[in-house]
């Protein structure tokens, strides 16, 4: 059960925009772009100034401190000046005295622009070699060798949309100004650390110490608050600062659509070549993805697209060639999976169209390029995938799930069934888990020890849903053999863990769960010191179990222990650190050990789709996913249903459409769909993998589980195709870009009919 | 406790309505407050969360409760992000909050909740609990078919919805008890539950107490100088009297549409009459020949009557908004909003339906296809408005059929809407009509392609032949919903549609139905 679960159902958890303001707050708002790239003209203000209840105004040239807030490259200012390159980009902001005031005096503003030419798709910067960041190419063997000696050859392009993030919580940050020239700031982020130096140096602060950011819980996030909430604690930080007085910006739905990040949309222009039996021999990508108009986390996310270019298969020749586009758009940003999503379902077009060029079951063609271990087991990184999970799992589900016997029924229903087609398939994941930026794998903690035996909890982690508190505290219940009531959960705060990474990645209890576990361990090592002092027994002796201390033949509480060893001055808190082993990763050459280890999964998704309209639906999904030795099954659970279905509303429904201004047209909930209550299929069975512990020494041998599941989504994409293929004579291969709305659908349908 | 004869003066300036089992009397409050704002930002009511702003995700879900005709309690889920606080005059509003017994035990709703892990991050729940809390409310024992359809409004993000399915078919599975007892009663406990808001005979004591005899206006003058008005009639001699009295004003039935615009942008000088207390304006009327709909009876209302009529039609009912929503949206305000994708003008058309308009005391009658002229022109005089729709019951031989073709089943706007109706006889088509929705700029008739199926055999030919036509009657345009290409195309198919209807049954044509037989 999640630690807050009580407080969500009875409307008491607090957010940030629940929390007591301190008198005299303000409200902020703000004058952004309306074109996607122009210079800015005249930018007047005065009668934004002159509105009611307006009391501060600021722009690019009220920034104490550098007008900056990303870290990565320099090239996100907090407030544009002279030049605009998207819309919904930050001009200006308004604090008022209510939210109404502070969004009506931003309608006050005179603002001239002088359009220039914007560069708003993939295509048109690829055209016009409009890059953000230097192209990538990561290579093993002679990939266009294999291409020209292998038997058969497939090549096309395909694209696959961006998604919103559509977290329930918009972006919100609360700033309270300090005596002391300081700031504290309540945010709903996943890297309150970022927040802490953007506002330092924002602020022109000496001291990143001077700023205190804290985050009790998230309302939702997956991804979209790693850095995009950094603008919104800055401007609230700014004018807090300017006033004197505590500043909230909260956004609007509508606002937060058009101005933050989204996931990354790609372009992938392939060739394969491969045997009669379907084994890939040579692959060349070129990965093309739209990312807005600054760098942001771009750099990092199309790395992970590279190095997941191959999902579960051997490519003994590959160039993977990743191009990072710069378009007038919203920056696109981190968003569960991470770039994964985007070349896995690259990779598993391709498997499909092996297949269906063959006339296999796209099944045998996955399960004969598997990774091997032994033989074919190097990755085009130099990683080995040493585990045999894959074959296991795949297997496993393959029966559980009667793959083969529903085949054949679905082929028999589809012969009979004029309108309605059925479609299936079984897709694989495997996961690298680590960040690939290196020095990120680092987790600091605290815990405190009182003299009634129960325990204050810190770590750097945030909790935005997917129940890491709750891991954390189990896991320090378990190392002091307590019950989880004892332990207070708390929010994560500067003040208490420093340069905590960000929770991203899905390494969130994987390294403050073993931070914790260290400074657990730590305090539960000086009482058992104690005890074997002050009773006199040898150390091995003493031992915790079930809220109770046997020190030799007697029994004391936990809690008499803690009281004692406090009359005794023992010290009763401790603060724990991890940093992951083993990783390497030579950014430049694209080689090394990325990863610690993998998370595998699979899924086996049927679909039905009308053959008139495109309209579709899930019918049943089958899971079988790896979690290691599960440190909390339920949770776990809940994160790959959530995963699953939020990666088949990618995949299916959640379409992001920019009009030829760049505006966004699908900025709201009536126009952008994310899955409602009757999408999550009637049949839906998740299992565990849970007898397999984690080969590496990981927290109780557990496995990440945030981001994996989300590629599972593919099947029900796969299956779609599938159902498509069934409408024509299976000469033509369906083509079929994501997502595959009913108009797609039946698009792809009319093209397999036109020959 | 209020004293009823409070009520003497003609007209009454503040609101009166039930929050936390006490009555709040809120003498002229801003009538742009809407009921989201007024319980985070002054009823320290901060469960209740806007995720939003416009109805579309259910985070803000809270539940009215009043007396119905038969002196029923009634609770019905609304979005309090759109509605301007007024709208709560004489109802109970009940939240997150209420739901708790005084000792702390949590409702069955929210313990199922608990124990099936049904919230994540947790910020659409407090909106689930009082969908389900109004699902329990109503005594049902609703199937997965009937929880799923209470909560296609309530949108989550992180839990792909399993838990909170099975949580809400394991509370309703078990024979749930109709209270739960508090352990540690308060003295003077309200009531028998222990909840003191949730109490139906303290809850019908007080909605009794503030039963409303006298007009609602109430007056708020801006900083700028202008005045506001917003004004609640009960009878259509009060509703004709203001529309005398002030010029252009807002009419508010459902608010679903409007209710954003006054919250989100507050105008100055503006006068908003919210119609739907009018009782002449409210109610359904049945004879041997049609069904007659006061204007600003609510699409939940009106659903169980049409769907009995035509099941189609029903279906478009269920997927029209959400359940909290359809409580509140009226079918005279979604003709008068004139959205080029209206479902039910595309039903109410094809089935020849009729309208009463009114002003003062002079009513007159036309086709709902009449009403609109264009693309946000309707034939409406100046203090002119929708009394009553009426819509024919069907015939020996008719056949109607109504389809809706979005990228989400439920709660999702039309990319196209279709309904279609005829009588056949001798397998004949006669007296046909063709309406879409989404394929001009506002819903129309296909007239080529119903001239081309009159009289003609009910064959695949004639609809062949038929919808060809289909591209003489409309240049759909490409927008965010969907292409020309793709209306035209589909519009064509659910002709096919129709026609395969008499050949094969429901599940072998929509997915949907083929979905609830499968396995």
């Amino acid at each position: 059960m999640h630690d807050s679960a009580r407080l969500h159902v009875t409307g008491e958890a607090d957010y940030v925009d629940d929390l007591p303001v301190p008198a005299l707050t303000l409200y902020a708002a703000f004058g952004v772009s309306q074109y996607a790239n122009a210079r800015v003209t005249t930018l007047d203000l005065e009668r934004v100034r002159q509105s009611p209840g307006v009391a501060s105004v600021v722009t690019a040239h009220d920034i104490p401190g550098e007008n900056l807030i990303s870290f990565i490259q320099a090239d996100e200012p907090v407030f544009a000046s002279t030049h605009v390159e998207c819309v919904g980009q930050p001009l200006f902001a308004v604090a008022a005295q209510s939210f109404q005031q502070a969004r009506a005096a931003i309608d006050c503003a005179r603002v001239e622009y002088e359009p220039l030419v914007s560069v708003l798709t993939v295509e048109q910067a690829l055209a016009d070699d409009s890059f953000i960041l230097p192209s990538k190419r990561l290579s093993r063997g002679n990939a266009t060798h294999a291409l020209e000696s292998a038997t058969h050859h497939l090549e096309g392009q395909l694209q696959v949309g961006g998604q919103e993030h559509f977290y329930f919580e918009s972006q919100v940050s609360l700033a309270i100004p300090n005596d002391n020239g300081g700031i504290c700031i309540h945010s709903a982020t996943q890297y309150p650390s970022h927040i802490q130096q953007a506002v330092a140096r924002v602020l022109g602060l000496k001291r990143i110490s001077d700023v205190t950011v804290m985050c009790r819980r998230i309302g939702g996030a997956f991804g979209g608050k790693e850095t995009q909430s950094t603008l919104f604690a800055c401007v609230a930080a700014l004018l807090a600062a300017k006033t004197g007085q505590a500043v909230k910006c909260r956004l609007t739905r509508q606002e937060d659509m058009v101005m933050t990040g989204k996931r990354h949309d790609f372009i992938a222009l392939y060739q394969v070549g491969f045997d009669d039996e379907g084994r890939i021999e040579g692959y060349r990508v070129e990965l093309s993805s739209r990312c807005g108009m600054s760098a942001d986390l771009s750099g990092f996310i199309n790395d992970r697209a590279m190095l997941h270019s191959d999902n579960c298969y051997f490519l003994p020749h590959v160039t993977i060639n990743s191009h990072r586009c710069k378009t007038n758009t919203v920056s696109n940003t981190a968003f569960r999976g991470f770039g994964a999503p985007q070349a896995i379902w690259v990779m598993e077009q391709i498997i499909d169209e092996i297949a269906r060029y063959l006339g296999q079951d796209p099944l045998d063609i996955r399960k004969r390029n598997f990774y091997e271990p032994g033989r074919r087991s190097t990755t085009p990184y130099g990683m080995r995938v040493e585990d045999p999970l894959l074959h296991e799992i795949v297997s496993r589900l393959e029966t559980d799930a009667r793959y083969r016997e529903r085949r054949a029924e679905i082929e028999d229903f589809n012969r009979h069934s004029p309108i309605l087609k059925r479609g299936l398939a079984l897709t694989p994941v495997k996961y690298g888990v680590a960040f690939t930026q290196t020095h990120l794998n680092q987790a600091g903690a605290l815990v405190h020890l009182y003299i009634d035996g129960s325990v204050y909890l810190n770590h750097g982690g945030t909790e935005m849903g997917q129940g890491l508190y709750t891991k954390v505290a189990q896991v320090v219940a378990e190392e002091l053999q307590i019950d989880m009531g004892r332990i207070t959960i708390s929010a994560a705060d500067t003040s208490k863990v420093p340069n905590a990474s960000a929770t991203a990645a899905s390494v969130g209890s994987d390294l403050n769960g073993k931070a914790a576990q260290a400074a657990a361990r730590t305090i539960k090592l000086r009482l058992v010191e104690f005890a074997a002092k002050h009773f006199n027994i040898r150390p091995e002796e003493v031992v915790f179990s079930n809220n109770r201390v046997s020190i030799g033949s007697q029994q004391i509480s936990f809690q008499e222990l803690v009281a004692l060893a406090y009359h005794e001055r023992i010290s009763l808190s401790a603060t724990g650190f991890y940093r992951t082993p083993e990783i390497e990763f030579d950014r430049s050459k694209f080689t090394g050990r990325p990863f610690l280890y993998f998370s595998y999964g699979a899924a086996v998704s049927e679909v039905a789709i009308d053959t008139l309209t495109g309209e579709n639906t899930l019918l049943k999904v089958d899971i079988l996913h790896d979690c290691g030795r599960s440190l909390n099954p339920a949770i776990d659970r809940g994160q790959i249903e959530g995963a699953f279905l939020q990666g088949a509303g990618w995949l299916t429904m959640e379409e992001l459409i920019w009009n030829d201004a760049g505006v966004l047209q699908t900025n709201t909930s009536s126009s952008y769909k994310i899955p409602a209550c009757r999408d999550c299929p009637v049949h839906f069975n998740v299992e565990l993998l849970e007898t397999t512990p984690n080969r590496k020494d990981t927290v109780f041998s557990s496995k990440a589980v945030g981001e994996p599941p989300f590629m599972l989504a593919i099947s029900v994409f796969q299956a779609i195709k599938d159902a498509i293929a069934a409408a024509g004579n299976r000469c033509r291969r369906p083509q079929l870009d994501a997502p595959a709305t009913p108009e797609r659908i039946l698009n792809a349908i009319q093209d397999i009919h036109s020959t | 406790m209020p004293n009823l004869t409070s009520f003497n003066s003609p007209e009454d300036s503040a609101i009166r309505f039930v929050l936390g089992g006490e009555i709040k009397t809120l003498p002229n409050i801003d009538p742009s407050m809407t009921i989201l704002r007024y319980l985070r930002e002054i009823g320290n009511r901060t469960g209740t969360k806007e995720a939003c702003g416009e109805g579309g995700c259910g985070a803000c879900t809270v539940v009215l409760a009043d007396l119905d005709n038969d002196g029923q309690l009634r609770y019905r889920t609304i979005n309090s992000c759109l509605h301007p606080l007024p709208q709560v005059d004489g109802q109970a509003l009940l939240t997150v909050e209420d739901l708790k017994t005084i000792d702390g035990h949590l409702h069955p709703v929210q313990q199922a909740l608990v124990e099936a892990h049904a919230s994540q991050c947790g910020y659409c729940t407090p909106g689930i609990v009082m969908s389900l809390f109004a699902l329990y409310q109503s005594g049902d024992h609703p199937d997965r078919e009937a929880i799923v359809n209470a909560l296609t409004g309530n949108l989550c993000r992180c839990t792909g919805y399993r838990p909170i399915i099975d949580a809400a078919l394991c509370l309703f599975e078990s024979d749930r008890p109709t209270v739960v007892e508090g352990n540690q009663r308060m003295n003077q406990s309200p009531g028998s539950s222990g909840r003191l808001v949730t109490d139906d005979s303290i809850l019908r004591k007080l909605l009794d107490s503030i039963k409303r005899s006298h007009r609602l206006s109430i007056q708020e003058s801006t900083s700028t100088g202008k005045t506001n008005r917003y004004l609640l009639p009960v009878n259509l001699a009060e509703l004709s009297d203001m529309l005398g009295q002030y010029e252009n004003p807002v009419l508010l039935a459902g608010g679903t549409d409007i209710g954003p615009l006054v919250s989100q942008k507050p105008q100055n000088n503006e006068t908003i009459i919210f119609i739907g207390k009018v009782k002449e304006l409210r109610g359904m009327v049945l004879s041997d020949s049609s069904i007659t709909i006061g204007a600003a009876t609510t699409l939940t209302e009106v659903y169980p009557v049409i769907a009995r009529y035509y099941p189609a039609f029903g279906e478009l009912l269920l997927r029209f908004g959400s359940p909290a929503v359809r409580n509140l949206a009226t079918i005279g305000g979604n003709i008068a909003g004139r959205s080029p994708v209206s479902d039910t003008a595309t039903a109410l058309i094809a089935l020849d339906s009729t309208m009463a308009v009114r002003v003062g005391s002079t009513q007159r009658t036309l086709s709902v296809e009449a009403f609109q002229i264009g693309a946000k022109h309707d034939v409406l005089a100046p203090g002119e408005f929708i009394e009553s729709i009426s819509l024919p019951l069907p015939k020996e031989g008719s056949m109607f059929s109504a389809y809706k073709i979005t990228k989400r089943h439920d709660c999702d706007i039309a990319a196209i809407a279709a309904a279609f109706s005829m009588e056949l006889k001798d397998n004949r088509i006669h007296q046909v009509r063709v309406c879409y929705g989404g394929m001009s700029p506002y819903v129309k008739r296909a007239t080529h392609c119903e001239r081309a199926l009159t009289g003609m055999p009910w064959t695949p030919d004639t609809i062949e032949t038929a919808g060809q036509l289909l591209e003489k009657d409309f240049e759909p345009t490409t927008d965010r919903r969907a292409s020309s290409g793709y209306r035209m195309l589909v519009a064509k198919n659910l002709l096919q549609r129709w026609y395969f209807e008499s050949t094969l049954p429901p599940e072998s044509l929509q997915v949907r139905a083929y979905q609830k037989t499968y396995e």
